[in-house]
């Protein structure tokens, strides 16, 4: 009971996390709005285009990044003076095409941009393939987006809208594109206005109105459409409604119990698994997994396109991505689904349904071995009968040149066998056959044995077996020893293929496995970057072959420094652009990605925290990694990351350390010395003020006179104190200092108070009341010592009646802002205005001995560190003038306006 | 049981003797204990109204003793150091000491802070019904929030002193208390709301212009700047 209580309040906690995350990330990007429709013609881009308008109105700098008006004659018009950014030409192959120039765009900082069209394909050879990739970069770059789209064009409902109208859908956009705006608006019309408004030719013109007409604008179409759009726009309220109550702190809706696997495998159907089961997560607001068992089989080309294109759709659309190794897939999928705690596992359908195949095998397995597994069945596309999970046949076939090398095998052995049976007889060379075709499975595919134990049979009995020649046997026991052979050498032969497959994979997953474990081991043991990343590297190459180079960025410095010379791996001007690309916007970037996918590179950000703190280029020319072994990769890129990061905390910590040990140290040294000398002291101050009153009230026994001198000698001593400890704060650096606003008047106003009480005589001008305030972020209690000591400074080396004078001049456009502390005395000879700045330095003109000239030495190394300075300069009222000079950043002030201060 | 008023825990015998001598013309029962923890122990058993208390002690430290002590204490706390540095005194306050006083420190100021923390733990916590403060020659309305200043003139008995809202509730946060330390991160809580504790160029904005109208007029108190800690408002003339 209690504990899950406790659970559900840190779940709750955690979706304040993901609620508060969700919150500042919008912050800091910028906001996307979509205008979707269920069609062309609805007026998309004309509400598009009337809403920026109305930002314009509102003062916001609007810019159009790509507009396509179709000749409308509505929307042209309605554009009318917003301001179009240039498009970039692409010259392809003699074609000359216009597209949305993103460097532009972003370079150019609008407040908000318009790009049309979002599910629109680039040009080749532009930096990512869709335009929403740029609406994506263009948002983190802190732009506001609006942009159209079609509810065809959405991944999800692409497969619907073909089933609706039979036209196959080809540009689309990731739902998840969906959750990134800020705001979904749907443009509707009812499909009676469209057509309306489509025979008005307002829609296309001349022949595409006619094909649009007969083929898609019919009205069944339309209003399936429209539906469709409805339906799409309605989730997307459920789902902000949801994300609306549970930041109003009301109970959670979602079960935390919930977490869905979907196993895919490589095949198409894969992607409508996907789809499906993301939907079916949203709407549940559950967890979910992609998962594929990878059980040793071979896959084919197309085969690994396949899975690769299924994985990187199950990362857009949010899913967490898992490859397994188990030789058996369902003891895979159900060890998966228990290990994460998996409520309910996706399936597709299995087609077809005779009772030996090895599909209904598995499920029946599955059955078995499920527990409370819920499981639950996807019907997908029946034009292509493929199972859902790994088909057994591509590992058992292997590829076609296993054939071409059976074959071989076979001439071969055929060969050596007629020149050897007029030795061995034809036994003897059927024994030749045997040790061939087991030789081969050591080699080749099951399949490829079976079919070289099938070849060597006929081949035994044509040319060996009376009568030869002949395609058949003669004698009975013959026929037995053929067909005995036929059978050992198809299972011996098989059976030794299928078990180095399997020990071949399992040594491969170990393989990847052990370059895991050793990086880790790297990790941990690495107290130097360098060596953490050229370790990193040497493993990539080691366990898979590909070299790399790793480059972090320096906490605190923002450009990467990347040597395209130095290691095995060359990088050139592309291959250091794609690297930054990769850096800058923390994504992964060159081959086998959507972002400048022609280069020679793969590069993977390092992620610590939520930024990138690096990227690791991986040489991909000439080697093929596959979707699993990528996956793998990117297992090491995070530890190599996570292990950086931990050096780093490290390095901060001790050095933090050491910092805080010396001034520590100081400071604890210091207190003691402090304490020693003030007990005493305070002693003898105290005893003093008694007996100075004492004698006030009873004159005769001691002079008030003398007493005074003795206390203001006392005083002298806790001042040098004072100076001492200042100083010493001061050179253990900010951590022994404590900032804080502080009212230079009121720190000006104390000092004084206290000096007045000692120095008579003086007359002191300290008009401020042009001044509302001043307030400099400084260490109060320095501060004050610094300006005791310049004005004391002032007192002590002038005679009675000098005037002093205390003002404040305000730095104008960002300059320094100054205190001047004037005198009227005999001013400082030029020789001598830097060195009074040296510590015990005693002004030669001085005949005033007791103090050390400790107070100006301090004055300036404080000044210093606040990023100012201190001079000396020639008063206009004939002494010396000492200038504070404060930067503006630490100064808050106003000054008075001059009307007011009149009046 | 024999209790006491003020109890001293400092170890060092001139300033105890120096306290002694200060403190004589109050006429109070003073105890006086040379380690912490003899002094923590008296703490609760003479339940003193005000307990004077050295940082650097030779047994326990300082900061030890109030965080042991406070809990069961509720009279005035004085810590007594030498220390230069901020952060003990920061330390000091939040574990719950009412005021400072910084070694060498004068008798006069000795006898002020004493006083304060007396007044303090003898009075009643303030209610709605004190609705009026006097402080200096000022006389603040809770609960009209207004401040009037008494003149000295013959015919008007006194004027609105105008002020604004956040300086009003400063100089009445101040004034129930003449002479008691409040901290920068109360005030700031106070005025603005827990948001802000760290905002202290408000404060110090705040406190530049009410000091410039409070030495406009004949207003009898002024504000005190306790470098870093807080502000104190002194009744001028008052024995300090």
């Amino acid at each position: 009971m209690k504990d899950s209580h406790e659970a559900a309040q840190a779940r709750r906690a955690e979706e304040w996390l993901e609620h508060l995350k969700r919150d500042s990330k919008s912050a800091a990007k910028g906001q996307l709005k979509i205008f979707l429709g269920m069609c062309a013609g609805v007026g998309k881009t004309f509400a598009m285009l009337k809403a920026a308008h109305g930002e314009r109105a509102l003062g916001r700098k609007v810019l159009i990044g790509v507009l396509e008006t179709h000749g409308r004659a509505e929307t042209l018009a309605e554009m009318g003076t917003l301001e179009v950014l240039p498009r970039r030409r692409v010259e392809r192959s003699g074609v000359t095409l216009d597209e949305f120039d993103l460097d532009a765009a972003i370079q150019r900082r609008p407040d908000l941009m318009l790009i049309d069209e979002l599910a629109h394909t680039n040009a080749p050879g532009s930096r990512h393939p869709k335009r929403y990739q740029d609406v994506l970069e263009v948002l983190h770059a802190g732009i506001d987006v609006y942009t159209t789209l079609n509810v065809q064009h959405l991944e999800s409902r692409a497969d619907s809208v073909t089933g609706i109208t039979g036209i196959t859908i080809r540009e689309t956009v990731p739902d998840s594109i969906l959750d990134e705006a800020a705001e979904v608006q749907l443009i509707d019309l009812s499909p009676e206005k469209l057509l309306d408004r489509l025979r008005e030719g307002r829609v296309y013109l001349g022949e595409r109105r006619e094909a649009a007409l007969k083929n898609f604008f019919t009205p069944e179409h339309l209003t399936a459409l429209r539906e469709l759009s409805l339906r799409v726009t309605a989730d997307r309220v459920d789902r902000d409604l949801l994300h609306l109550r549970k930041g109003g702190g009301h109970e959670a809706t979602w079960n935390a119990s919930d977490r869905l696997m979907v196993a895919i495998g490589p095949n198409p159907q894969g992607a409508t698994l996907i789809r499906a089961a993301r939907r079916t997560a949203s709407q549940l607001g559950a967890p979910w997994i992609v998962v594929y068992v990878r059980d040793g089989a071979h896959l084919s080309v197309d085969e690994e396109k396949f899975l690769d294109r299924n994985m990187t759709l199950a990362r857009e659309l949010g899913a967490e991505v898992m490859v397994r190794d188990d030789p058996d897939r369902v003891e895979g999928l159900i060890r998966t689904a228990r290990e994460r705690n998996v409520s309910r596992l996706i399936l597709g359908k299995p087609e077809g349904s005779f009772a030996f195949s090895m599909r209904s095998r598995w499920l029946e397995q599955l059955f078995k071995k499920a527990g409370g597994l819920e499981i639950s069945f996807i019907p997908t596309s029946s034009s292509l009968r493929r199972p859902i999970i790994a088909r057994p046949g591509t590992w058992w076939t292997g590829p076609r040149r296993h054939f071409g090398y059976a074959l071989l095998v076979s001439m071969g052995v055929t060969v050596l066998g007629l020149m050897v049976s007029s030795v061995l007889g034809y036994f003897g060379v059927g024994l030749v056959f045997l040790s061939s075709v087991l030789g081969a499975g050591l080699f080749l595919s099951p399949a490829a044995v079976v079919a070289l134990s099938l070849l060597q049979g006929f081949l035994w009995n044509f040319l060996f077996i009376e009568p030869y020649y002949q395609p058949w046997i003669e004698r009975p026991e013959d026929i037995a020893l053929c067909v005995i052979f036929v059978v050992a050498a198809v299972t011996i032969g098989s059976a030794t293929a299928r078990l180095r497959l399997r020990e071949e994979r399992s040594r491969q997953g170990q393989q990847e496995a052990l370059a895991q474990a050793d990086l880790l081991a790297l990790v941990r043991d690495s107290t130097d970057e360098a060596v953490l990343m050229r370790g990193a590297c040497v493993l990539l190459e080691r366990y898979f072959g590909v070299r790399s180079k790793v480059s972090v960025v320096a906490p605190g410095s923002g450009s990467l420094d990347l040597d395209p010379e130095g290691g095995d791996l060359r990088l050139g001007t592309t291959e250091l652009a794609v690297a930054s690309w990769c850096f800058q916007n923390g994504r992964e970037s060159g081959r086998w990605t959507d972002t400048l996918r022609d280069t020679h590179v793969w590069c993977c950000p390092l992620m610590a925290s939520g930024a990138a703190i690096g990227v690791w280029v991986i040489g991909a020319e000439g080697v093929s990694l596959g979707a699993s072994v990528r996956e793998e990769i990117r297992g090491l890129v995070s530890s190599l990351a996570l292990g950086i990061e931990r050096i780093r905390l490290g390095h901060a910590e001790q050095k933090g350390q050491v910092a805080l040990e010396s001034a520590r140290n100081q400071q604890n040294l210091l207190n003691s010395v402090s304490h020693e000398m003030r007990t005493p002291l305070t002693s003898v101050i105290g005893l003093l003020e008694l007996w100075s009153e004492r004698v006030e009230r009873a004159p005769g026994s001691l002079t008030s006179h003398e007493i005074q001198e003795g206390l203001e000698l006392a005083r002298e001593v806790d001042r040098i104190m004072e100076d001492l400890v200042s100083l010493s704060r001061l050179e253990a650096g900010s951590d022994a200092l404590r900032s804080d606003w502080v009212d230079l008047e009121d720190g000006v106003r104390t000092a004084l108070e206290k000096l007045l009480g000692r120095y008579s005589g003086y007359v002191v001008d300290f008009d401020w009341s042009q001044v509302d305030y001043v307030m400099v972020r400084a260490d109060a209690r320095v501060l004050g010592v610094v300006l005791r000591n310049v004005l004391e400074n002032a007192f002590k080396h002038t005679p009675q009646g000098t005037r002093i004078r205390v003002t404040w001049r305000e730095g104008l456009a960002g300059a320094a802002s100054e205190l001047w502390v004037e005198d009227s005395g005999s001013g400082i000879d030029e020789e001598f205005r830097e060195r009074i700045f040296d510590r015990f330095f005693r002004g030669s003109t001085s005949t005033d001995l007791r103090g050390l000239g400790l107070g100006l030495s301090i004055s300036r190394t404080f000044m210093e560190q606040l990023g100012g300075g201190i001079r000396v300069a020639t008063s206009t009222l004939g002494g010396a003038a000492f200038v504070l000079e404060f930067p503006p950043e630490l100064v808050k002030s106003a000054l008075i306006p001059a009307a007011e201060n009149q009046a | 049981m024999k209790g006491c008023d003020i109890l001293v825990i400092e170890d060092d015998p001139g300033i105890r003797s120096l306290i002694r001598q200060t403190l004589a013309e109050l006429g109070l029962q003073l105890h006086e204990e040379s380690t912490g923890a003899q002094g923590l122990a008296r703490s609760r058993d003479y339940v003193p109204k005000v307990v004077l208390i050295d940082l650097g002690l030779p047994d326990v430290p300082g900061l030890e003793v109030i965080r042991r002590m406070r809990p069961a204490f509720s009279g005035g706390l004085i810590v007594i150091t030498a220390w230069q540095d901020d952060e003990s005194k920061f330390k000091a306050f939040e574990l719950g000491a009412d005021d400072y006083l910084q070694k060498p420190f004068s008798p006069r100021e000795l006898l002020a802070r004493v006083r304060v923390a007396l007044r303090r733990s003898g009075a009643p916590p303030l209610t709605d019904a004190d609705s009026h403060l006097v402080a200096g020659h000022l006389e603040i309305d809770r609960t009209e929030k207004r401040t009037w200043i008494i003149l000295k003139t013959a015919g008007q008995p006194r004027e609105l002193f105008p002020l604004t809202q956040t300086e009003q509730k400063f100089l009445t946060l101040l004034a129930q208390d003449p002479g008691r330390l409040i901290s920068q991160t109360a005030l700031l809580a106070e005025i603005w709301g827990p948001n802000h504790a760290d905002d202290s160029h408000y404060l110090r904005i705040l406190v530049s212009r009410l000091r410039r109208k409070l030495a406009a007029q004949d207003t009898g108190v002024q504000i005190q700047t306790e470098a870093g800690l807080g502000y104190r408002l002194l009744v001028i003339g008052a024995s300090r």
